[in-house]
Formats: C-alpha cells, structure tokens, sequence
C-alpha cells in the first residue's frame, strides 16, 4: 500500500451529503448577505459595546471575585514574561465563563479579512498583516503565561478600561514581511485574553487601533463578518506541546550515515526501479545554466524571472548571518555575502516495463546536498545554509535566494485532477519525459545528489536510501 | 468573484471539502455541519476575497476552520482508540490505510490528505495550513514512518 493509493482507498462521499451540498449552495446563492464595513472607524461605538458586554457578564460573576493584573516581567535584557496574576488579598471565587465571540470593530483602510481571525492588506494577501487569537481561560486566567526573547521594546498600555502588553522584535529584511509585533489584552473579569500577531508591515499605531477596536460580544448575537471563536487555553497548551515533537532538531541523528549506505547510488544514465511495479526511472541529463533559457517560457513564474537581471542572468543569493536573539541579546545579521546562482535542468525518464498500464504516477524531484566528512555521509539541512563553527559570531546563515527552495521549482509535466506533478498515464514499453528545474548556488553544485523518493527528503529516510540517490555532482 | 462562481467552485470542489473534514472528524454528521457551517460562512464573507486564483485553498481553510470549531466545541470527547475499545460502530468496509492515516496525530493527517489526496505541494499545503514548510516536511516524513510500521504489523497480522 502506498500513500498515493490514498484516493482509491478514502471513504466516498455519501449521497446525501453530497445533496446536502447542492442545496445549501443553491440556498446561499439566493440569499443576500449583509456586507460588513472596511475602514470604517468604529472605535466610539465599539467602546461603548465593550463596556455593556463586560457589564452583562459581569453580573454572571459570583461577587468577591479575585482581581488579575496583567504584567510583564523582564527575563533579560531582552526576554519579557507576559502574564496574570491574582491579587492575594481576595477570595477565590468560582469560575464561570460565559461564551463569547470576538468582533473586530476596526481595520485599517485597505486591509481585508482573508479568514478568520486574519487580516492582510490587499496589496499583500496572505502576507503580513495581523492575527487574532481569543483565548478563554478556561483553567483559571493565571494559568496564562506567555515568554519572549529578542524583545526590542515592551509598553504596558490600557484599552477600553482593560490591561495590555506590546512586544516588538526586530524586522531584520526591511524587503521581506516577518510577524514582529504582539499584542496582548486581557478581559480578566470575563476571563478572556487577546492575542494579536502583528507584521511588520502594520505600524504599531494601527495594530493598537485594532486591539481597541475589539469587542466581545455573546455567543449568538452579531452574526456576521468578523466575529471570531475563542480557544480554550487548556487545549493551546496541548497542541503547542504536542507541535514542539515536530522540532527540525530531531531530524539531526537522520543526517548522517556511513559511506556504504549510500552503495546504492545512481549515476546519470542509469536505469532503475521506482519501487512501483513495472515503472523504472532514468536521469538521463543534467545542465546547468546561468540563465532561464532552458525553461518553457510560459512555465515561468514572476518569482523566478524576479530572479535574473536585465540581461536574463540569475543574480547571486544573499546569503545573510544571523545572530539569533535570546533573553540578553537581539537578533542581527552579523555579516552577508553573495553566491552565484545557476539553474540545473535535470531529464527524468518514467518508463513502463510491465504489462499493465500505469496511471497518475507521482512524480517529486528534491535536491539533497551531500557531503562526505570524517568518513561519513552527511546531508545538509535545507533550512540552514551553514552551520557555524567553535567561534562564529552567527547562528543562522539564511540564503534568500530562490535556490534555498531545494524541491523541483519548475516541471513540465501536468496531470492529475489538480494538474499539478502527476504523470496521468504511461503505457506498457512507455516512456514519459519530465524536465526538473531547480536555482542552486554554484558553490552546492559538486554536493548535490537527486532523490527522486516520491516521500520527499530532508534526510536520509530508509525509502530514500532504498531507491537510491542519483549523483549528480559538477 | 460572484455568487453564482463561487457556488460552482464549492460543487466542483465537494469531494475535496469531503476528505478534509473526514480527515478531522470521525464521523459523516459532524462533517456534514462542518461543510454547510464552512458553505455559509464562505458566502457571507465572499466580498473578503480579493483574488479568485486564491478561492479553493481559501475555501479548505474555512473548512478546516469549522472542523476545529467542532472539535472544540464536542464535550465528551474521546480518542480513537477508546472508541474502538468500547466496539464502537466502526464501519468495518474502510480500508487498512484508511484507517491508519486516521490514527495519526490531526496535524500529520490533514497533511497527508492534501498533499497525497489532493495532490498540493508541500509549499500549498504550507499555506494552506498557515505553517512552514519545515513543518509540513516534518509532518509527513513522521507520518510515513508512523504509517510503514502499521501498514506493515497489520499485513503481517492479516488484520
């Protein structure tokens, strides 16, 4: 069983639901949906909801309820705790929380709601922009506690009669977009927390305007555009604890073999077998360009032409060195240089040597960069350029250029219902072409080994090895 | 986008809405809800969509939004393999691999499903998924792993 086999093997789609679908369609498409306001300052109206809905839960509270503060306490020089405490002079009171939804009653002019909770200017979508997140405390509100490093500036503030924090951190790509910014708000006397994510391309003006903008308001009323769900603290903490196994520093003991475990090496020219039944692979060249001119024209996105100069040249990647931040310290790029970029095209054949058709045959390209050292394999990791030595003043060397995608960038083969990276069908005594294309920087061509794995790379996975690199070194 | 666009790309995209929240949620009800709860919301806020070529993904988002609203809202809620213990209704028709992609964690799985099922990227799923790249890659090299071992206990069981 393969994970391809996945769509022949997935549960169908009842009937009913699958008529339960056209009808709401057809329903919706009748209806007419009130539109919700873009730009529209909202602020006094929105002050004054807050105020009525805080009231009307606060007379769900039993009376000598604690009073939180929220604070921020410094860790370091640069390292801030964001938290709620109680005060100890009063009683504990039973929690009772009633449902809520969060309205965001202000955005700034020309940003747009790409889905819930998210907002990003137009001229960026997707991008930028800010998140909002409402927590419910639904273990008791000091059980929020949040910590940051390379926090460039912190400022208590109060907003509609509530506590927040503002953490900056530093924007090191002034022609990139990072999420630097963070809001907190904490509703302690209906035992909610605001969380706001705020990019670098949002002023901190704005994104206080939107945290003053928020109103919460019961579950069931307001219906509309903006109103966002909140997320019970309990649950965030799991899923946060359970993303931290998903750490790339796991992945480390998988990057480095001995020598012989890679015998089952390819070179260019040679046939083997896919592991699929009766479909063999073949690289049967390798080029490399300074320019794009090998590519289909009409294959090539404004990201990639983005690439080149005037003349049609790739231009070098930045290759930028990073100090990373912590509690004592900010994040800075140390120092930078250029490596020159070059594109290798790649032939692959899929030819079918069984007897049975083949159909929507998977195909995946990834660039490995493979080395020996101290008589080992070792793979380098795609996110880290480099890896700093006893004495290096950096700890990150991030490429910013197109050739830090080490997945095929460019094919010229389409099938599938996606018509994305699918053969749709190779007869028996087939061959079907596909040309890869990927940006490299000229100093990683004599490390680069193909994995045409289907799983993908990043390490030396047992299918991987078992198929075989193809050693495709300049 | 107008309406009339908007409810073609949902009927040509039902099967796709399908195996997204049948990837979160156990049970047809639930996804049900999930995908007529995520068909409104998608009309209601259809004037937030400024690029028709970004509709579909932004469209599994909302679903993927509702599944999780679901998911958090269900009160007695129980895992997998307690519900298998009670002899719970498991319908016994679904396939092996099936049911082991259904065993993963909730993060690898929806991975699995739009990368493998419905043929994204890793750089699609990524945004799909609001996450990294990084993270998709890990995601799915565990789930494989995880996956191989109990593909393989369960041919060599004859379960």
């Amino acid at each position: 069983m393969r994970l391809e086999d996945l769509k022949y093997e997935f549960p169908e789609m009842p009937k009913e639901m699958r008529e339960m679908i056209e009808r709401e369609v057809e329903k919706q498409v009748k209806t007419e949906h009130p539109q919700f306001q873009r730009g529209r300052k909202t602020v006094g109206r929105t002050i004054a909801a807050s105020i009525a809905a805080v009231l009307l839960f606060g007379t769900t509270v039993y009376a000598g309820v604690r009073a939180y503060r929220l604070t921020q306490e410094p860790t370091g020089a640069h390292g801030v705790e964001v938290k709620i405490t109680g005060e100890d002079d009063t009683k504990k009171a039973p929690l009772e929380i009633s449902d809520v939804k969060m309205e965001v009653g202000y955005v700034p002019e020309g940003m747009v709601q790409t889905e819930e909770g998210k907002y990003s200017y137009e001229t960026d979508l997707q991008k930028g922009g800010v998140s909002l997140v409402l927590y419910k405390m639904d273990t008791g509100d000091e059980q929020f506690e949040v910590r940051h490093d390379d926090v460039s500036l912190s400022e208590n503030f109060t907003v509609n009669g509530y506590e927040g924090v503002y953490l900056e951190m530093p924007h090191l790509y002034e022609d990139d977009i990072s999420f630097n910014q963070r809001i907190y708000v904490a509703y302690t006397d209906v035992h909610y927390v605001l969380e706001m994510y705020a990019a670098s391309d949002v002023t901190k003006e704005e994104a206080m305007k939107i945290a003053e903008g928020v109103k919460l308001v019961p579950v069931g009323e307001g219906e509309g555009a903006a109103n966002i769900s909140a997320y019970n603290w309990s649950e965030y903490q799991e899923i946060a604890e359970a993303n931290e196994q998903y750490a790339d520093a796991d992945l480390e003991e998988n990057r480095t073999i001995p020598e012989e475990k890679m015998a089952n090496t390819h070179a260019v020219g040679e046939s083997f077998p896919s592991g699929q039944e009766g479909l063999t692979l073949k690289v049967k060249d390798v080029q490399v360009a300074d320019d794009l001119s090998l590519l289909n024209p009409a294959l090539v996105d404004e990201e990639l032409k983005n690439e080149t100069d005037e003349n049609g040249r790739l231009l070098p990647a930045d290759i930028q060195y990073i100090k990373e931040g912590d509690a004592d310290s900010l994040s800075e790029v140390v120092r930078s240089r250029q490596a020159a970029q070059k594109l290798v095209y790649v032939t692959v054949e899929y030819t079918n040597e069984g007897e049975e058709a083949l159909s929507d045959v998977l195909f995946v390209g990834t660039l490995e960069r493979i080395a020996k050292k101290d008589g080992q394999m070792q793979m380098f990791s795609e996110a880290y350029y480099e890896e700093p030595q006893e004495g290096d003043a950096w700890t990150n060397a991030c490429n910013r250029g197109l050739s830090s995608f080490w997945e095929m960038y460019y094919y010229d083969v389409f099938g599938g219902e996606e018509h994305k990276n699918y053969i749709d069908s190779i007869l028996p005594g087939e061959t079907k072409t596909v040309h890869m294309g990927w940006i490299v920087t000229e100093e990683e061509l004599d490390r680069l080994y193909l994995n045409l794995d289907t799983c993908g790379g990043m390490e030396f996975s047992d299918s991987s090895l078992a198929l075989g690199y193809v050693d495709i070194r300049q | 986008m107008k309406k009339e666009q908007l409810g073609e790309l949902i009927i040509a995209s039902e099967d796709t809405l399908y195996h997204v929240a049948k990837t979160l949620l156990y049970n047809d009800a639930d996804c049900a809800d999930a995908i007529q709860e995520a068909i409104v919301k998608a009309f209601t806020n259809l004037h937030t969509l400024r690029k028709d070529s970004y509709a579909k993904t932004w469209l599994i988002r909302i679903v993927i939004n509702e599944c999780y609203a679901i998911m958090r809202k269900q009160k007695n809620i129980v895992s997998l393999e307690e519900y298998q213990n009670q002899e719970a209704v498991w319908p016994e028709d679904y396939s092996d691999l099936y049911e082991a992609v259904s065993q993963l964690p909730k993060e690898s799985r929806i991975c699995v499903t739009l990368y493998y099922l419905e043929g994204y990227s890793v750089k699609e799923t990524a945004k799909i998924l609001d996450v990294t790249e990084s993270a998709v890659k890990n995601r799915l090299m565990r789930a494989r792993e995880r996956l191989r071992s109990e593909l393989e206990q369960a041919v060599s069981t004859g379960i």
